[in-house]
């Protein structure tokens, strides 16, 4: 089916987009050599993504810039960490993502007495029927998975969560000596609770910085809460058949880093980074004091990487300011370290990013 | 690319031209104040700043001309490339970055990039982007600019509105300055020629103060071209002070202290009633030597006479030889020196004694050095009169010599010339007796032009003195009239006595001014021990403790013990009036 079909309406086009994302990676690759074929390919684009909201919508109620955000990362092909109270919904987002996706789906509540075997999985002794013996047979764990849950991820112990964050950045694990790659794509959303901290490990700025975003998932308004009310407690939740596949995906992931970035798009992301960096010189004298570690290179390429899946997303084939400006908070939130004067001083990481983008023009400036 | 193009240079225009005005509104504060400044400057001391004394209207027009032109070159110069006006627009717009990125890979031909120019391209072809450049760059006149333009009307207003004021001695160049010059050089010259006049008319007088022709052709309005009216006051005023000066100096010089000597000697003669010299007599009595140069030339003759008969020649012969004793007489005294030294506490029999007067002065540590020149100057002034003195005697002793032998020579001062000098006309050889009249001839010759120079000296100091009266008479209009009073000849052809000149009050003097300076104290350079008289009587150390000792217990007395507070003054009025008392008793300082 080609991609022009798209165009005949909303949810027809949907569907047809995500056909195309699933079924001709291959052609679609073929056709965006043209300028009418990146047109189309943004749309298609636009068009699973919309079909994708669509079907975690009918789960999950409100949160639509936590969807959003998660498709992002989704497409970005990057890990999220989910951050909100008890009862928000994170844990079914993403059980709807991955319901959305058709992808597999697991889960691990993490608790102090989780052990790197119990996410990676263990050698185990099996009766070998044929031979009569017995035989050490690995059996994966939880993480040898499309989409992984983690809830509650800063209450496994440091060791657990090394293992887990191992496996996050080199998609592959090693267990009794032998490497085994995980399925792809592979996507870990991780979610923790902010305010009980009695018992928990928080993860460390090294690991924190391997998720892509950091999402925070707010208390839903009251019109939402309504509707999830009425979905919850009333009839059967309806049912709904995956709309992405796996190489769907993945050819959505190789569109999203073909993407284009002008060199003063670019650098307008670059500046933000650099202001964050409270020795350097582009940090504004106001803000130094309230940062103790600046962001990473890391965050320069979450806030690319996301500006372009945002750009595809509506539908341009370019990434605008807007785009990095809009992906600021969840790409900066958890790179960025407060002094213990700010954190004294009760300023909240976001007020912080708020303050780099009003330092930082979104004008460039030869 | 054209429609973006277009998009960025009405952007690029409308950016400059905020710029600009931003720029002039800047520069207008700036030049709004230094100008305020300058005009301000210009009205407290307008004699220092001349140049500016122009209109100021145009001064204004030329300063918010350069400003403007100023402004436009910087934001000429710093003109913002197509991306960035592009970037601007984008981000007011909420474009996305489509005009700015469509310029940024222009020049490139992958399938996104190509996309991306047409995305911008069909971006810069809606008109509601077109409309809305207007929005996105909007050119504004900023608050500055309206202070700027206060800050300049303020000057103008300032410039119109405040008269000027002199400060710090500046004047004022207005159109009553050269008025005002031309008075001052009017009184100047009204004060000065007078007096000027009154020495010239002496030669002695004028050498003896250096008046030379180079000095006497200086202008005697007091200044030069180009000074101003009070500098023209001020150099008349010095060098009216540098006259009295040297007038005072001569006054007060050997030759006047010579003269002095002469007269107060010779007003010791006792002239013999109906004696024939009692004419000479009485004119050296009163210091006329004029007078009594004439009586010695007409006694000359009458001795010289032949026809005159021996008892009348023995009668003159003994006259002369008498007033020559009384003059040889008082050519012993010493008075003057004697006075003088009387004065400085020395003793006054030195003056009999020169060599002892002059080891006396060399160990007389009392006196300073002018102290002794002055005494020395007072010793030579009596030689020099005694000398004149005794040849004005040996001068009438041989005058009286010649009367009773009139055949022993012939007299050339008879018919001599005026002072004496030339030989007589009648005799073929000069006599000893001839030169001895000469010489009295010249002595009172001397003595009448010293007095004469003395007496013109004395009433151009006069009219010096009396200035305040010859510049109120110089400013009525009638600057001829200055100094009349010493221009008049007395009786005996001399000028008569300026001194009687009615003084008044001179307009101007001295200012006493305090220079501020920091005491910084610094090391002690010079130290000197004071040998004070001791210390003789009852002590008063203990009575004066005791008043300190009061005044403290006073003040902590009523500041901490429960005086009442409408007592307290009571109290300190009264152990003060104790305290004031036993200082007036005591002293203040301790003993």
């Amino acid at each position: 089916m080609g991609v022009k079909a798209m165009a005949s309406g909303p949810a027809e086009s949907a569907y047809g987009g995500a056909r195309a994302m699933h079924a001709a990676p291959a052609a679609l690759q073929e056709r965006i050599e043209s300028v009418e074929g990146v047109r189309e390919a943004c749309a298609a684009f636009r068009s699973v993504a919309d079909l994708l909201r669509a079907a975690i919508g009918r789960t999950v109620i409100g949160q639509q810039e936590a969807v959003e955000q998660v498709l992002m990362a989704l497409f970005a092909n990057g890990h999220i960490l989910l951050e909100g109270v008890p009862g928000l919904g994170k844990t079914l987002l993403v059980k709807a993502l991955g319901s959305a996706l058709g992808l597999g789906f697991s889960r691990i509540q993490c608790t102090p007495d989780l052990m790197p075997a119990d996410v990676l999985g263990t050698h185990i002794v099996v009766d070998d029927e044929a031979g009569g013996g017995r035989s050490m047979r690995f059996r994966p764990g939880p993480i040898f998975t499309q989409v992984l849950l983690v809830d509650e991820i800063n209450r496994a112990t440091p060791k657990s969560q090394s293992a887990l964050l191992e496996a996050m950045q080199e998609r592959r694990v090693t267990v009794g000596g032998e490497t085994r790659d995980l399925p792809s794509p592979f996507l870990v959303l991780a979610t923790q609770n902010p305010i009980e901290q009695e018992g928990t490990y928080p993860l460390p700025e090294a690991q924190l910085d391997r998720f892509l975003l950091k999402v925070t998932v707010p208390y839903v308004s009251r019109e939402e809460l309504v509707a999830i009310l009425e979905r919850t407690t009333g009839g059967p939740v309806a049912e709904f058949a995956p709309v992405l596949g796996a190489a769907g995906i993945a050819a959505a992931q190789r569109l999203a880093r073909m993407v284009l970035v002008a060199p003063h798009v670019q650098d307008y992301a670059i500046r933000l980074v650099l202001a964050t960096h409270p020795d350097g010189p582009a940090c504004p004298p106001d803000l130094a004091p309230l940062i103790s570690i600046g962001a990473s290179p890391r965050a320069a390429q979450a806030l690319l990487s996301c500006a372009k899946v945002r750009a595809l997303c509506a539908g341009r084939a370019a990434v605008g300011t807007s785009d990095i400006a809009a992906l600021a908070h969840p790409a900066l939130r958890h790179r960025v370290m407060r002094s213990f004067e700010a954190e004294a001083g009760g300023i909240p990481v976001d007020a912080i990013v708020d303050r780099v983008l009003a330092h930082v023009p979104r004008e460039w400036q030869p | 690319m054209d429609a973006i193009r277009t998009i960025v240079r009405t952007a690029r225009r409308r950016i400059m031209m905020r710029d600009a005005v931003l720029r002039i509104a800047s520069a207008s504060v700036w030049a709004g104040a230094a100008l305020l400044a300058v005009l301000l400057g210009c009205r407290l001391a307008s004699a220092w700043l001349p140049v500016l004394g122009s209109p100021v209207i145009p001064w204004v027009g030329i300063g918010v001309a350069v400003a403007s032109v100023a402004a436009w070159t910087a934001v000429r110069v710093s003109r913002p490339s197509d991306l960035a006006v592009s970037s601007v627009v984008d981000v007011k717009l909420g474009l996305h970055d489509r005009l700015s990125t469509a310029i940024a890979v222009a020049d490139r031909s992958d399938p996104f990039a190509r996309a991306a120019v047409e995305d911008g391209l069909r971006v810069a072809q809606d008109g509601r982007v077109r409309q809305g450049i207007r929005t996105a760059c909007p050119i504004a006149v900023p608050r500055t600019a309206f202070f700027g333009a206060a800050l300049m009307g303020s000057a103008v207003v300032a410039w119109l509105a405040l008269p000027p004021i002199p400060v710090g001695g500046g004047t004022v160049q207005s159109e009553g300055a050269s008025e005002e010059l031309a008075a001052a050089r009017a009184a100047a010259a009204a004060r000065l020629e007078p007096v000027v006049r009154q020495i010239e008319s002496n030669d002695a007088l004028a050498k003896a103060l250096g008046m030379t022709e180079q000095q006497d052709g200086e202008r005697t309005d007091g200044g030069r071209d180009g000074d101003s009216a009070e500098a023209v006051r001020k150099e008349a005023a010095r060098r009216m002070t540098e006259l009295t000066q040297k007038l005072d100096q001569l006054m007060q010089s050997e030759q006047a202290q010579q003269l002095d000597a002469l007269k107060d000697a010779l007003s010791r003669v006792e002239p013999s009633q109906g004696s024939p010299v009692q004419s000479l007599a009485e004119a050296l009595k009163r210091g006329d030597a004029a007078a009594a140069r004439q009586q010695l030339e007409a006694l000359a003759k009458q001795a010289s006479d032949p026809s005159l008969d021996a008892a009348t020649r023995e009668a003159l012969a003994k006259s002369l030889e008498q007033l020559a004793s009384q003059i040889e007489k008082s050519a012993q005294g010493q008075d003057a020196l004697r006075k003088a030294l009387e004065r400085s506490g020395m003793d006054s029999a030195l003056a009999s004694n020169p060599a002892a007067l002059e080891q006396a002065l060399a160990k007389a540590d009392q006196l300073n050095e002018a102290q002794k020149e002055s005494i020395r100057q007072a010793a030579r002034a009596q030689r020099s009169a005694n000398d004149s003195l005794e040849k004005l005697a040996k001068s009438m002793g041989q005058c009286a010599g010649q009367c009773r032998n009139p055949s022993s020579g012939k007299s050339g001062g008879a018919s001599g010339s005026k002072d004496g000098q030339s030989p007589g006309e009648e005799g073929s050889q000069p006599s000893s007796s001839a030169s001895s009249l000469a010489q009295g001839n010249q002595m009172l010759s001397e003595m009448e032009q010293l007095a004469q120079m003395m007496q013109d000296a004395q009433s151009a100091r006069s009219q010096c003195a009396g200035g305040g009266n010859a510049t109120q008479l110089a400013s009525s209009g009638s600057p001829q009239r200055s100094g009349q009073a010493g221009q008049g000849r007395g009786p005996q052809g001399g000028p008569s006595n300026g001194g009687s000149t009615p003084t008044q009050e001179t307009p101007f003097g001295t200012k006493s001014r305090k220079e501020r300076v920091a005491n910084q104290g610094g090391d002690v350079i010079a130290r000197q021990l004071v040998e004070a008289p001791p210390v003789v009587g009852e002590s008063r150390a203990k009575l004066q403790q005791i008043a300190q000792e009061i005044s403290r217990g006073v003040e902590e007395g009523t500041g901490e013990d429960p005086v009442p507070p409408h007592l307290r003054e009571a109290h300190r009025r009264y152990f003060g009036e104790m305290r004031r008392r036993i200082e007036q008793k005591t002293g203040p300082s301790s003993p």
